[in-house]
């Protein structure tokens, strides 16, 4: 369906040293150094308001930067957008489909966006609604569609020039867990073909399913790089041991627990212990006599990577 | 590194990526063909009541160099008015839906089809239905016995610039407002001024002398009298003025509309 | 809760919004006035009058009546649209004690509002214009509030069977402007055929823009009851009408 057409040989696919996205009142890109290798999922993962989007609109040339050097596949987007725009797919945040138009007819169109011709499109695009099971459905008017539907439909749009780059922009906020996995379902498959995948999210657990390297942004900066494993070696301990405790007896435990792991995070509703062998630090709490309410010992995510560099959690 | 923040995100425009955008209307309006037949009906209900309803009671008017009947004065300005109405509806009303609320145009923005596309697009697309509009009500004109010179051949290709023309200034519209109410102020402040006050139903030579350049500067008065001296076979200079008027009106208004739905689209 | 809470419910919301709101639905008719009255009137002929009055009383008086049945009926559209369907705040209010039929009134009653608030300065217009030459002429207020809701009513009652607007555009342009344009405001019906004189004969506006002339630049006669009558009944059925499809639509 969508063939693999990398620009050489390991050259990046995306290539960004210094982007500075400013507006009046505020910088939303502070200054970013990133590439993006082909076939590879990459992942911009921050809470909102990191500099994600602005960073997307960039690349997907809809947005003009203002400082800085950023290539995309070769070009420049200030000078060939519309090059670049023929040979990537985007999936925004929030749905842009056509609602005065079928479900069909919105694929239609964009193929004659793209010049797709005539007879190629409809056979790709009976295979694209194919793709995300939408075949049913090719007839109806967009609206009554759920937001896992509408999110499918606009992943086959940004297929339909079979792009080598797809932008994806938060691409499951805000849909249930079932929709989710049909959509990370369908984005592995495609990584699968060899498409080379940008996406943003704030979903530690996407981010750590689909991507292969990954950028963690906050505050229009980048503050961490590498893949999901590397990141969490560097910046966590292997497990967690998350620990509820009465308020009553919070301070108590605060002088008991002092030091009894490599790293101790104190939040709001739990206590965060990191360290190597979750399952012994436990043992070793209760015979001191320490009892939470509750207890449970997790492997360490990019929430934690998230929380060690920032002090704050990806989901406020 | 300064980039220059002018250049590719705003290409030039392509008649072959504007017609992209009056595609979509077509397929889009497949749905809406009701709204499509009935516009027609609008101008003609006019004609008969006000035209032959009221006509009864009037004279023969002068105009140029003869006098015609109020009828025959009246629906020339019909016809242009109904260029307006449909100017207002494909330039500003539904853009502005498709620009504000329904985020149409935000979903082509990632496509080789520009901003100028879009807008050329949007007037290609008025032109094309205020040309049916106009034809249609010809058609009517001719078969009630309201033509009286062969020069109206030329009324069509005026009806589509004055269509042009129109819709390019209703665009303007949709680069400026930005919430509901605007529609209502359009309507009242703008479009129906327009459609009394442009000689549409009366001589501008019944205003006072300090109103008359006011009406003759506004872009309707162009329209209805241009296609009134080409209905009525009165054509002299002032004809010509008024289509280049109206000429230069596209021009302007369609850079100028442009500029403001760039501002809006890309931030 | 009762109907005039809905009165003044939405007078909150009008109330941000009044002065342009009244500017914009006084300025149509008096432009509209102008432009026909005075630009029309000044150009029939000499010496030609309607019923004994000149061209500008004679349409003045059957806009006021016209601008009032437009106004009726767009105010049972769109907005009642907007409240039972798309953003549904009658949904809420009904979760209140208030009843489907206090609701229906109630914006009746905010119908009468805005009525009032487009008749009285026109109204008043058409006075400093000399128009009126008899004190009845007062009545036509009240009168033309009436016919404005006897058209309201009706066209409420029908939005609330209504799932989407494609209706309207069938009601707007093939109801409301021949309605409009043939109902003796421009020119008496004498001037049409027999079969159409029937038919305008048959609706509201002809009624209501005779009753508001007879009031004001003619005699009143008897035949006034009869107009009265009608826009009453009209009044009444539209309210029946309304009770029973609000009911079915916001009470299944």
């Amino acid at each position: 369906m969508t063939t693999v057409t990398t620009s050489g040989n390991g050259t990046p696919l995306i290539l960004s040293r210094g982007l500075t996205k400013a507006f009046e009142t505020i910088v939303a890109v502070d200054g970013i150094d990133f590439e993006v290798r082909p076939g590879e999922v990459f992942g911009f993962l921050g809470p909102n308001g990191a500099g994600k989007t602005s960073t997307m609109r960039m690349i997907g040339c809809t947005s003009p930067r203002t400082g800085g050097v950023l290539t995309v596949m070769g070009m420049d987007p200030a000078t060939d957008a519309v090059r670049i725009k023929s040979r990537i797919g985007v999936v925004p945040q929030i749905d842009n489909l056509d609602i005065e138009l079928t479900v069909r007819e919105n694929l239609e169109m964009y193929a004659r966006y793209f010049d797709v011709p005539r007879d190629v499109a409809k056979g790709r695009i009976d295979e694209l609604l194919d793709f995300v099971q939408l075949t049913e459905r090719a007839r109806d008017k967009v609206e009554p569609l759920s937001g896992g539907m509408k999110r499918r439909l606009t992943i086959a749009r940004s297929l339909v020039n079979q792009p080598d780059l797809i932008l994806l922009d938060e691409p499951t906020t805000g849909l249930d867990p079932q929709a989710r996995h049909l959509v990370w379902d369908r984005l592995y498959r495609l990584k699968q073909r060899g498409v080379t995948l940008v996406i943003t999210t704030h979903y530690m657990d996407e981010a750590e399913q689909l991507c292969d390297r990954l950028v963690v942004m906050d505050k229009a900066k980048i503050v961490a790089e590498g893949s999901p494993r590397e990141l969490i070696t560097r910046f966590s301990t292997r497990e967690v041991v998350e620990l509820r405790v009465a308020d009553e007896t919070r301070d108590k435990a605060r002088d008991l627990l002092d030091g009894v792991a490599e790293r101790i995070e104190w939040l709001p509703d739990r206590v965060l212990l990191y360290t190597e062998a979750g399952e012994a630090l436990l043992s070793r709490i209760t015979d001191e006599g320490i009892h939470p309410d509750s207890a449970l010992v997790r492997r360490a995510s990019l929430e934690d990577v998230f929380l060690t560099i920032t002090g704050r959690s990806l989901i406020e | 590194m300064a980039v220059s923040t002018r250049k590719a995100i705003h290409p030039p425009v392509s008649l072959h990526r504007a017609s992209r955008l009056f595609r979509r209307n077509l397929l889009a309006y497949k749905h809406y063909w009701i709204a499509f037949v009935s516009g027609f009906f609008e101008p003609f209900f006019y004609l008969v009541a006000v035209g032959f309803g009221v006509g009864q009671f009037i004279d023969r008017v002068p105009y140029g160099h003869t006098e015609i009947t109020y009828a025959a004065f009246l629906a020339p300005g019909l016809l242009a008015a109904s260029t307006l109405n449909g100017a207002v509806f494909d330039g500003f009303f539904s853009p502005f839906f498709k620009l504000n609320w329904m985020k149409t145009y935000e979903g082509i923005m990632t496509t080789p089809v520009g901003i100028p596309d879009i807008a050329i697009g949007e007037i290609m697309w008025a032109l094309m239905r205020g040309s049916i509009y106009g034809l249609g009500f010809l058609v009517v004109m001719l078969l009630m016995g309201l033509i009286h010179s062969a020069w109206a051949v030329f009324a069509v290709p005026a009806v589509m610039l004055s269509a042009t023309a129109l819709s390019s200034g209703a665009m303007i519209l949709t680069g400026i407002a930005r919430e509901i109410s605007s529609l209502e102020k359009v309507m009242t402040l703008i479009v129906f001024p327009l459609f009394l006050f442009s000689g549409t139903f009366f001589p501008v030579a019944l205003y006072p002398d300090y109103l008359r350049p006011v009406v003759e500067a506004t872009p309707l008065f162009h329209s209805a009298t241009l296609l009134r001296d080409l209905t009525t076979g009165q054509v002299g200079v002032g004809t010509a003025w008024h289509a280049a008027y109206l000429v230069t009106m596209c021009v302007v208004a369609g850079t100028v509309a442009i500029r403001l739905i760039r501002r809006r689209l890309v931030s | 809760m009762s109907a005039t809470d809905i009165v003044v419910r939405n007078g909150h919301v009008f109330w941000r919004s009044w002065r342009a709101s009244f500017f914009l639905s006084v300025l149509s008719p008096v432009m509209f006035l102008s432009a026909m009255g005075l630009g029309l009137g000044s150009m029939v002929n000499e010496g030609r009058t309607f019923g004994g009055v000149d061209y500008l009383s004679f349409f003045a008086t059957g806009i006021l009546a016209s601008s009032a049945m437009q106004s009726g009926v767009f105010t049972g559209t769109y907005p009642i649209m907007s409240k039972i369907t798309w953003q549904k705040n009658y949904e809420a209010m009904l979760a209140s004690p208030l009843s489907v039929r206090e609701v229906f009134l109630g914006e009746l009653g905010w119908a009468a509002v805005t009525l009032t608030q487009l008749a009285v300065p026109f109204f008043v217009i058409m006075t400093v214009m000399g128009i009126f030459h008899t004190w009845s002429a007062v009545l036509a207020v009240p009168v033309v509030i009436l016919v404005g809701l006897s058209c309201c009513a009706p066209v409420m009652a029908f939005t609330a069977t209504l799932q989407t607007d494609e209706a309207y555009t069938w009601l707007f342009r093939f109801i409301v402007t021949p309605l409009f344009l043939l109902s003796g405001t421009f020119f008496p019906i004498t001037e049409l055929p027999a079969w159409g004189r029937v038919i305008a004969q048959a609706t509201p506006l002809f009624h209501g823009v005779e009753l508001v002339r007879q009031l004001t630049i003619y005699h009143l006669g008897i035949s006034a009851l009869w107009h009265l009558a009608y826009l009453f009944a009209l009044l009444i059925v539209g309210i029946l009408a309304g009770f029973r499809t609000f009911e079915k639509r916001l009470m299944p």
